[in-house]
């Protein structure tokens, strides 16, 4: 069985919709970095916050020169790979300038980025070289297979996580959002209808989890090709989520037929001898990565608690639409030696999106208090900070998130050990 | 595909009942009756105030000295009332009436060199004026100066009278001016989105989220910039009384109050015939609409507790000050975290969180 495997692996694979893939890619980056740096996000993202939450400690945001410069490289870059010579090149290019933006500052997570770098990444993997349309030129099967997985992983997760009372029985988030949008012309009524959203809760799930199969399967391709047009179509109608649709439209060609654009460009012939088999190593590799990144999402599921409350183990595990939550969160800042209190609003010194984000994030509040006790020691005080947050989600009465008594400057195990997240209250 | 599969199902089966108020009723109600009612209210006692410098300038003596102070003291409220809506023609340009009509705090320096300059003090030339010069604490520093007699002040120097008449000239104008502006342009806007083909707000939902956030942030800037920052919050537990607004007229803790007050106006739909307010989106939730009663209920108690004047209660007995914070907490909690979220509101950025 597994030298079958090594064999389906090495089989050569049509190129050509991996070509067209690449180039939506390309243009995606292109557009993406294009897109961040004429709405003015560059500033407001990156140059105007006086502080950060890098996914690296210490690692600093740039001068705006760099950053400009970064973005500059990302259009480039893509437009590099559209064109698709040295796309190797193009797409380290862009993979280490789009990756370090990305590390910058975690309250700027988007799933789709991270998508949008896991497939850059993987395409490096692959040789990307072949992806030529004459000359009989073929890729070996694992290429696409890697992508595909990729892709069906995003699904499927998603789609797990939607099995939920949250999702299935209370139709929130939905209900929520969609009674915000009560007033929009001709579609509102039916979006507060109360079955609407219900409903929408309940396809969505089952979108998730049978799109990727119904794309994956000749017959029932078509079907799943309108319903992933109209369903990232409607979504990106309704709520602003920037190039996810373009992005998830766009890599669930990756599970048509790969040979899907000769319709346009003539039929394709593979090469006559047929190649060896896989070698072991990067055929034990290859598995260890699509295990990788097929259950690292699931992480947050070993805690046996709600991640959608405490969400750890909520990013990179595609969690996508699941929770409405507003928070609020004041710091008590007490000096040792003193009893000196300070009242401090995260508000003060973040941007409103950091703001945003902080309120809700258990990680996000813990790295603030450790900012500010770094100005306090460099001022000469040492101080606990502690934190009054109260969170709602999903429509429920707000709680306190975290332990009050806590000081949150404390090593992240003894905090874990202490119970520094309160467990959700209200079911 | 999914929209049309959506219009389908919803045609297919009835509406739910629903016997809250909706959205666009409420947001219309805000602008043409709370809003509108503040700042009418505010006009009127603003040229009531004029009137009253004017008589005190014309008669000075103890009665007309007390009624101009009472006067400034009556404007006030509507205006700390009115604090709630910091957006519209209070902030944006090209009007700014805001710092026109109360630029906080005075700069006294200027204002008395001001008087012991030559420049002309009518209404028309404060209206001329830069906002450190003019609007409602320049005539409370000519009411309430810092040590001294403020009468004596005014009849030992007639100038110090002009300006008082003529700043007190220039907030009412201001004050009329702001009542036409929302009237014939800002009501309509926030009012009615959907009518208003402007670029403030493109829907509903939009216009509720800035009175929701408004709720929020006043209650907060209560809670950190007219409690704490004075407490100390923001220096270790060290008293700033410099930062108390209205700290000369003694009417820092009714500001507060009043403040407060326009809060709660924008949740019950405040003095209108037939009130509308933000409660009205919340009738099938009775638990979170008594929670927020009883908050502000409670909110309001534990500032009437704080004795008067506040300079002196922050300096001696600031654990009362922390009381009265910690219910202003727990009513920010529950309209910033459970009334957004119960409306889908999205919670923005206090302006003041930039200072």
């Amino acid at each position: 069985m597994l030298d079958r495997l090594r064999a389906a692996l090495s089989a050569p694979v049509d190129p050509a919709g991996l070509i067209v893939f690449r180039v939506g890619f390309g243009l995606l980056a292109a557009l993406s970095a294009l897109r961040v740096m004429a709405l003015g996000w560059v500033e407001a993202l990156y140059v105007t916050p006086t502080t950060n939450f890098p996914w690296i400690p210490g690692l600093a945001t740039p001068s705006p020169t760099v950053l400009y410069g970064l973005f500059w490289a990302q259009v480039l870059a893509g437009l590099g790979l559209v064109w698709g010579r040295a796309p190797r090149l193009c797409l380290a290019a862009w993979l280490l300038s789009f990756g370090f933006i990305e590390l910058l500052d975690k309250s700027l997570y988007l799933n789709h980025y991270v998508l949008f770098t896991l497939l850059g990444l993987w395409m490096m993997l692959i040789p990307l070289e072949r992806l030529r349309l004459s000359g009989g030129a073929a890729l070996p099967a694992w290429s696409l297979v890697l992508l595909r997985v990729q892709v069906v992983t995003v699904y499927l997760w998603a789609g797990l996580a939607k099995l939920n009372a949250d999702w299935l029985l209370r139709g929130e988030p939905l209900t929520t959002w969609l009674e915000a949008r009560a007033q929009l012309p001709l579609v509102g009524p039916f979006l507060a209808h109360d079955v609407t959203a219900l409903g929408m809760s309940w396809a969505g799930a089952a979108y998730d989890l049978s799109v990727p199969w119904l794309l994956l399967h000749p017959r029932t391709r078509p079907l799943g090709v309108v319903l992933v047009v109209g369903f990232h179509s409607a979504v990106g109608l309704l709520f602003p989520i920037g190039v996810f649709p373009a992005l998830m439209i766009l890599s669930s060609t990756l599970l048509w037929s790969p040979s899907w654009p000769r319709r346009w460009l003539g039929a394709w012939t593979p090469p006559p001898p047929a190649p060896p088999p896989w070698p072991w190593p990067p055929t034990a590799a290859l598995i260890a990565v699509i295990l990788g990144m097929t259950l690292f999402p699931g992480r947050g599921l070993l805690r046996g608690e709600d991640v959608a409350w405490t969400e750890r183990g909520h990013r990179l595990a595609w969690r996508v639409m699941l929770i409405e939550k507003t928070g609020l969160v004041e710091l008590r800042v007490v000096e040792r030696s003193t009893g000196r209190l300070w009242r401090v609003s995260p508000a003060e010194g973040l941007t409103a999106l950091q703001h945003k984000q902080l309120r809700t994030q258990p990680d996000l509040i813990r790295d603030y208090a450790l900012q500010i006790k770094a100005q306090h020691a460099a001022a000469g005080r040492d101080v606990a900070v502690f934190a009054e947050a109260w969170v709602s989600l999903n429509g429920r009465p707000s709680q306190r998130l975290l332990r009050n008594d806590l000081d949150l400057t404390q090593p992240l195990g003894a905090l874990d050990e202490a119970g520094w997240i309160l467990p959700r209250e209200t079911p | 595909m999914r929209l049309a599969l959506l219009t389908l199902l919803g045609a297919c089966s009835s509406p739910a009942e629903s016997p809250n108020a909706s959205r666009a009723e409420v947001v219309r109600a805000l602008a043409e009756q709370v809003a509108q009612g503040h700042y009418a209210e505010f006009a009127l006692k603003a040229a009531v105030m004029h009137e009253l410098t004017t008589a005190l300038c014309d008669h000075p003596d103890a009665g007309t000295f007390a009624a101009a102070q009472a006067g400034w003291w009556a404007a006030k409220a509507p205006w700390a009332r009115a604090e709630v809506i910091q957006f519209g023609p209070v902030v944006e340009y090209p009007e700014r009436l805001g710092p026109k009509i109360d630029d906080w705090p005075v700069n006294e320096e200027a204002v008395e060199a001001l008087i012991a300059g030559e420049d002309p003090l009518d209404v028309a030339s404060f209206g001329l004026m830069g906002s450190a010069t003019r609007g409602l604490p320049v005539v409370e520093h000519l009411l309430w100066p810092d040590d001294a007699d403020a009468l004596s002040a005014l009849l030992a120097t007639p100038r110090r009278c002009e300006a008082l008449v003529g700043a007190s000239g220039d907030v009412a104008i201001s004050a009329e001016r702001l009542v036409t502006v929302w009237r014939e342009d800002w009501m309509l806007r926030v009012g009615q989105p959907s009518v208003d083909d402007g670029d403030a707000y493109d829907t509903v939902q939009d216009a509720l989220d800035e009175w929701v956030n408004r709720m929020a942030f006043t209650a907060e800037n209560i809670r950190g910039t007219k409690l704490g920052a004075p407490v100390g919050d923001k220096t270790g537990g060290e008293p700033q009384p410099d930062l108390l607004q209205s700290r000369p007229s003694g009417r820092s803790l009714t500001d507060a109050r009043d403040a407060l007050a326009g809060v709660q106006d924008l949740w019950t739909g405040g003095a209108a015939e037939s009130p509308l307010g933000v409660r009205d989106l919340l009738r099938d939730d009775p638990v979170l609409t008594a929670q927020l009663d009883a908050l502000f209920e409670t909110t309001d108690a534990r500032l009437a507790e704080l004795p008067e004047p506040l300079e002196d209660t922050i300096l001696l007995q600031p654990e009362l000050v922390a009381r009265a914070q910690d219910a202003l907490l727990a009513l920010q909690v529950a309209v910033q975290v459970d009334l957004a979220q119960q409306l889908s509101v999205t919670i923005t950025f206090n302006d003041n969180d930039g200072d």
